[in-house]
């Protein structure tokens, strides 16, 4: 008797403790509550253009079951960008998308627009939620300002699960506006570019023959798509997703910054058009992943086929290895294959005295190309944080067009591989 | 053309899924691989976000694993 | 039309029936591995948990607590680990100590015989041997729930006495 009273002290004192370890732990899981990730990225393609970007994440969860997400981004690019007309022989020049200035595109050089510098900021927030014991839904918006353009966009999902959570059906809906406003206005579609060459007898007169080619107004474009998805657990080591894609674009989907080259029959630009899309784009995607889960490392690899009416077809590969090395870090190595067909109003250039035909573009990432990515991630802790820092290179490879008429030398090369790099660290504060 | 070669990979994937319908999945106890980080759907949101944003500078199509968007007037 | 409706509502009723049935029925009564019939007379509360699973975390401190709040007479709390790797479980309890019975069950012997819907997941048996309720899931807004349960089904039972 004596001894089971002692012994119960003892136990007393035991709980006492435990009670204590577990209101530090219970502290400690108030804490875990926000959760902040920070990424920093620097983009360059070598001679056009190069980006710094900053990422910025909060998630803060709610009674084990909701969760706040905030995102800032913050984007600065300078640099130049192939403006659509094709090399020459001769010297070139171009107004500059401002109708301020002029640029002078050497020969056999591709033409480049330099003028670009812009900043954009990026903010948005999510709220996600359990609706039942097998249901959640999220909703969101996203507000994006650049200099010349600005979007503003909301969102919303509905997710279920069925079977032990082994398949999750899901709905999702979105919805943005973006508007358009570049310096010196929009151009109009298939005017010709003015250039100054000294044939206006002052500036007013120049600015006159400049605005004529400009439509007033901001443009606008809708956005609006249906997302469904299917998330299924195969196996224990398994598990695999398939989306389908509906995105419905409508507005001003010219870029008022490309041109395309009119060519006489010996390839000589005679002058420039200002190029112009279809007001209406209608996308459908098709999306499927699978992730495996092998004894020390994870294949992660997906299949995506994209069809629009503009009649760009395209096919992605995409294949991530995570290879663990020790407890807390990993190697990941990365491979994507893009391929895409031409926009069936994709011309390289047009020919002098030929018909035009009702939309055009000679922005090569419209035209038909394979692209590759190659890349390395290396995941680590610094203290008690994750941290990965992530190298990629990514090559361009145009193809030539169906709709070529003329002979275009080689050394013109009408259609340059682009390179980028981009260099990627992140940093988990938990 | 198009709605032929959708559809075709639709009937392909539902009868996989349904044929092993009944072996589909784990029990609620066995998800000791599934629960790891890496093995989420999206286990890198940062940087599929990144990616996203430029592919969608560079290339004509975008989406799928998630919305195709908009909001920048990348060039 | 109206005919499908019906039989429609008649199958999802049946279904929940079904649903709210499994849960208070007794599982086939095949093996006892727990040794259940030895805590006659005691409120048993069974928590399922794996080292993967990051509510469970949540879970461990309250049992904790659960644990000093009544006697060894009252109150069996017996944690029965579902890893399949022993020494992830062991790693687990390092850093999350239990103050209660563990039982190991790398096989899934009891989570399979329990039918569990997801982890954690938890059953509250009475002294008389009879599961009162169950949980999968481990929510910190439900707290106060899980307690009263505990409580009274402990309440239950010390009228019973007094009675006698």
């Amino acid at each position: 008797m004596q001894l089971k009273k002692n012994l119960n002290v003892a136990e007393k004192l035991a709980l006492a403790t435990a009670t204590l370890l577990g209101a530090t732990a219970q502290a400690e899981t108030v804490k875990d509550e926000w959760q902040f990730v920070g990424s920093i990225l620097t983009y360059s393609e070598p001679d056009r253009v190069s980006a710094l970007e900053t990422i910025f994440t909060a998630d803060k969860a709610f009674d084990d079951t909701a969760k706040l997400s905030y995102k800032i981004v913050l984007d600065s690019l300078t640099g130049a960008s192939a403006n659509g007309a094709i090399a020459q022989d001769d010297v070139q020049t171009f107004t500059r998308p401002s109708g301020n200035g002029q640029y002078i595109i050497q020969p056999q050089e591709t033409p480049l627009d330099d003028t670009f510098k812009d900043t954009r900021a990026q903010f948005s927030v999510n709220w996600s939620d359990r609706l039942t014991e097998d249901s959640q839904y999220t909703i969101g918006t996203n507000l994006s300002r650049e200099y010349d353009y600005q979007s503003i966009g909301i969102s919303g999902e509905l997710a279920r699960d069925f079977d032990r959570k082994n398949t999750t059906l899901s709905i999702g809906l979105s919805y943005a506006n973006d508007s358009v406003s570049p310096e010196g206005g929009r151009p109009l579609g298939f005017s010709s570019m003015v250039i100054d060459n000294g044939q206006f007898d002052d500036e007013q007169d120049y600015r006159n023959a400049f605005n004529a080619t400009r439509i007033s107004g901001d443009g606008s474009i809708d956005t609006t798509e249906l997302l469904l998805g299917w998330t299924q657990i195969i196996n224990r080591r398994m598990i695999m997703q398939m989306n389908y894609g509906y995105a419905d674009v409508k507005g001003y989907l010219t870029d008022p910054f490309k041109v395309l080259s009119v060519i006489d029959s010996s390839a000589t630009a005679k002058f420039y058009l200002y190029e112009n899309r279809p007001e209406s784009k209608k996308q459908h995607s098709f999306f499927a992943l699978t992730k495996y889960h092998l004894n020390d490392s994870i294949i992660d690899f997906s299949y995506r086929y994209i069809d629009s009416d503009w009649d760009i077809k395209s096919h992605t590969l995409d294949l991530r290895w995570r290879l663990f090395a020790g407890k807390n870090s990993y190697w990941e190595p990365h491979v994507r294959y893009y391929q895409q067909s031409a926009a069936d109003f994709y011309y390289p250039y047009f020919v002098e005295g030929t018909i035009l035909p009702e939309f055009g573009s000679a922005d090569y990432r419209i035209g038909e190309m394979d692209t590759y990515t190659i890349g390395l991630k290396y995941g680590f802790l610094i203290g008690d944080n994750r941290t990965e820092v992530r190298a990629e290179y990514y090559h361009q490879t145009p193809k030539s067009s169906s709709n070529e008429q003329v002979i275009i030398t080689e050394d013109l090369n009408l259609y340059p591989s682009v390179d980028a790099f981009t260099l990627q660290f992140t940093y988990y504060f938990d | 053309m198009k709605s032929k070669w959708i559809f075709g990979v639709s009937i392909i994937c539902i009868t996989t899924f349904l044929g092993g319908c009944s072996s589909l999945g784990v029990q609620p106890w066995e998800r000791d691989f599934l629960a790891k980080p890496g093995m989420a759907i999206n286990s890198s949101p940062m940087d599929s976000s990144i990616d996203d944003h430029i592919y969608f500078s560079k290339e004509a199509s975008s989406g799928g694993r998630s919305f195709a968007g908009g909001g920048c007037g990348c060039n | 039309m109206r005919q499908i409706y019906w039989i429609i509502s008649f199958l999802i009723i049946l279904s929940f029936i079904g649903k709210a049935n499994s849960q208070l029925l007794e599982p086939p009564n095949s093996e006892d591995p727990l040794n259940l019939s030895q805590y006659s007379g005691k409120t048993v509360y069974i928590d399922f948990w794996a080292s993967w699973c990051i509510p469970c975390r949540k879970s461990f401190p309250w049992l904790n607590k659960i644990r000093t709040t009544y006697s060894n007479e009252e109150l069996v709390i017996i944690g029965v680990n579902l890893d399949k790797e022993r020494a992830k479980a062991e790693a687990f309890l390092k850093e999350y100590p239990a103050k209660f019975d563990i039982f190991y069950d790398p096989k899934g012997i009891l989570a399979e015989k329990y039918q569990l819907q997801g982890m954690p997941s938890s059953i509250l048996i009475n002294p008389h041997g009879q599961i009162v309720s169950a949980h999968s899931g481990f929510f910190q807004s439900k707290v106060s729930l899980y307690e009263n349960e505990i409580q009274a089904s402990i309440n239950n039972y010390r009228e019973v006495i007094r009675e006698k």
